[in-house]
């Protein structure tokens, strides 16, 4: 076997389970796009960054808004401009090149060395939005008519899809990928993670800050759970504040980090007065 | 290779499509799967299952199909095998004819996997696990009498991979449970008909006909206007505010709330009725009798090009569905429950029923106005699965 397997191992930030490393691997080797769903802020994105860190490779970061279109990844053919350039008698108006702008998929298909392609929550586009990329992607390959020229990608990126469940995606768009769902980290595995981002924080905050989150999460009625990424803001903040941290779960200093919602903020001043 | 495993993943509704498979034993061939059970799970769940409603039920089938294979009793096997080479060589000479296979060397091979696994949890994660099958990829296939030695997971508590997943994590995700107000919007959003063709003064940039147009003037600014594009759908919702809907209150304020966030409709108009229709209907969930509105006057005066959703248990008594006369309150002329929901499904080609609990397969189980409804209208129920294929139907005639 000439290719290498199980290339990637995590790096220092980022905290993997096993399953996903393999899973990750398997993606890598069988060159499909790896499709990555989960809660908000379990590191998906953050899977790309780490997958781009640990295999020394530029990530290219296609993020996805609700007006991005598929085109808007491969090519942009600027005709205002041209028609401005042309009517001011402007230098290489008649080259149509000049006004071909490419995407972030053109950028990592033209790059000379192998790169992690990103595309970011794949689900927030328009339905239709994966199928208008399915060829690109299989084939590795565009067409661009305005200059009769066909992009092929030099060397074929490593594609990792991020998806908040948003939207379904279509099977066919499906079939093509390997799925990975992250699931949300039990208390070992977040205590890693924890140590990962905090090298120097001390072991009784990490235990302190673990019980309250747990808590929250499990025993609140909340409509957004916190998340990792939640709780790491959480613990910068307290770090930053400091303020004594030797009561947390019953005092919750700072809780404005680990919930967003009105609602939810409601909740937890409650369940304080329920105690007192 | 493994052709039952498909095909019993296939019979439980698990949709494996052919491509799927091949990409498998693709991935297997590469040696992906390392010669775990826990290998195997995590390559087949990458590649076989594409979202995270279906993890539940892969996650299911496959402690069905493998959890009489420990990774003891694969050992066990094994070991016997090699205490018994006079067996292993007549297993195995089928292969040994078709390639050329030195056995000694395969005996070694598989010794140090036999070795690797003895080392417990740490063989499954990274190189060490792939390394026998780079080192003797001939060997890999020929050692195959079950799906290889079943590993330890980390952090499951000693159990082995196969028990571990009879946990079930993924139970909360499936799509035949009900829903979320999110979730809720996505299916509404299914109801779509866009249009240009609207009747409203309103209009938009045309872009692509001003650059157009503006080329062919030769650079001279020609605005376009267009009417802009909107969904032409018009909703009308119907939903029981009886007594026995009690419990199924909070998901029916969810399908409300939920109907007015998603609101793209042209027109969305919400009634309520009291366990059966009569010849009135409520414009309050409250059932409150100053704000009626006729039955009658609807079916004159909405036109019938409405998707008309009706929600409710459809547990009714039956003489309130299908006789007038035990009600003394109502004269022998009006119509009962039935016709009024036989009208209904005539004026309105595109009408389905939502019925929010759990439905037995036995219709014996069923209340019997259930029954008699299902008759007039498609029922579905009301989880994310049974909210798309009733949007999906509401969008097609009948």
């Amino acid at each position: 076997m000439s290719e290498q397997v199980y290339q990637f191992k995590g790096t220092d930030n980022y905290v993997i389970d096993d399953d996903l490393m393999l899973t990750v691997n398997i993606a890598v080797g069988m060159k499909k796009p790896l499709l990555v769903k989960g809660e908000p802020g379990t590191g998906k994105t953050a899977l790309a960054e780490a997958i781009a860190a640990a295999l020394g490779k530029k990530l290219i970061i296609w993020s996805i808004k609700s007006t991005t279109k598929a085109q808007d990844g491969l090519y942009q053919y600027d005709v205002v401009r041209r028609l401005y350039d042309s009517e001011l008698g402007n230098e290489g108006v008649d080259d149509v090149k000049n006004y071909i702008k490419l995407g972030k998929i053109g950028e990592a298909f033209t790059s000379d060395e192998q790169c992690v392609l990103l595309i970011d929550e794949i689900d927030k586009a328009d339905l239709e939005f994966p199928n208008d990329l399915l060829w690109e992607l299989d084939r590795m390959e565009f067409y661009i008519p305005e200059t009769d020229e066909t992009i092929k990608a030099k060397n074929p990126p490593i594609v990792v899809i991020t998806s908040n469940a948003e939207k379904e995606l279509p099977d066919a768009f499906l079939r093509r990928c390997a799925f990975h769902f992250i699931e949300f980290p039990n208390k070992e595995l977040m205590a890693e993670i924890i140590r990962a981002h905090y090298p120097d924080i001390e072991e009784e905050l990490v235990e302190q800050v673990i019980d309250a989150f747990f808590h929250v999460r499990e025993y609140f009625e909340l409509k957004k759970k916190p998340s990792t990424s939640e709780l790491l803001d959480w613990i910068s903040a307290l770090k930053l504040s400091g303020l004594p941290t030797d009561r947390l779960r019953q005092d919750l200093p700072l809780i404005g980090f680990l919930l967003k919602k009105d609602e939810d903020l409601e909740t937890a001043k409650n369940s304080f007065r329920g105690l007192r | 290779m493994f052709l039952d495993f498909l095909l019993f993943l296939r019979s439980g509704g698990f949709k494996v499509s052919l491509h799927d498979w091949l990409s498998l034993i693709d991935g297997m061939h590469r040696g992906y799967h390392g010669q775990t059970v826990r290998g195997f799970f995590v390559l087949c769940r990458a590649l076989l299952v594409k979202s995270e409603t279906d993890l539940d039920k892969f996650e299911e089938l496959f402690y069905q199909y493998f959890k009489n294979v420990s990774s003891e009793s694969l050992r066990r096997e094994l070991e016997e095998l090699l205490h018994h080479p006079e067996l292993a060589e007549e297993i195995f000479n089928a292969y040994a004819e078709q390639k050329d296979i030195n056995p000694v060397a395969m005996r070694q091979a598989l010794e140090a996997r036999m070795g690797a696994t003895e080392m417990g949890p740490m063989d499954l994660s990274g190189t060490d696990g792939s390394a026998p099958v780079a080192a003797n990829p001939n060997g890999s296939r020929g050692a195959m009498p079950g799906p290889g030695n079943g590993g330890q997971m980390q952090g499951a508590g000693g159990k082995s991979i196969i028990h571990a997943r009879g946990d079930r994590k993924f139970r909360d995700w499936r799509t035949d449970s009900t829903i979320e107000s999110r979730q809720f919007q996505m299916a509404f959003r299914m109801l779509r008909e866009l249009s240009r063709k609207l009747n409203t003064q309103e209009e938009e940039l045309d872009i692509m006909g001003t650059i157009n147009s503006t080329c062919k003037q030769g650079g001279i600014l020609d605005i376009k206007m267009q009417p802009p594009r909107r969904n032409k759908l018009k909703v009308m919702v119907l939903i029981d505010s009886g007594g026995s809907m009690r419990p199924f209150e909070q998901i029916c304020s969810l399908l409300f709330q939920s109907l007015l966030k998603a609101n793209t409709f042209t027109d969305l108009k919400i009634y309520y009725f009291h366990n059966c229709l009569e010849s009135v209907v409520y414009k309050d969930p409250s059932i409150d009798t100053e704000e009626v509105i006729k039955t009658d006057w609807i079916l004159r005066n909405i036109s019938s090009d409405y998707r008309v959703i009706f929600v409710g248990d459809a547990d009714m008594a039956i003489h309130e569905l299908m006789d007038t006369s035990y009600n003394p309150y109502r004269s022998n002329a009006r119509p009962d429950g039935i016709t009024w929901f036989r009208r209904f499904r005539e004026k309105y080609e595109h009408s389905i029923w939502l019925h929010p609990q759990e439905r037995d397969d036995n219709p014996m189980w069923m209340p019997e106005s259930f029954v008699e409804i299902e008759k007039v209208f498609p029922m579905f129920r009301l989880s994310i699965e049974g909210l798309k294929e009733g949007m999906y139907k509401l969008m097609r005639a009948n």
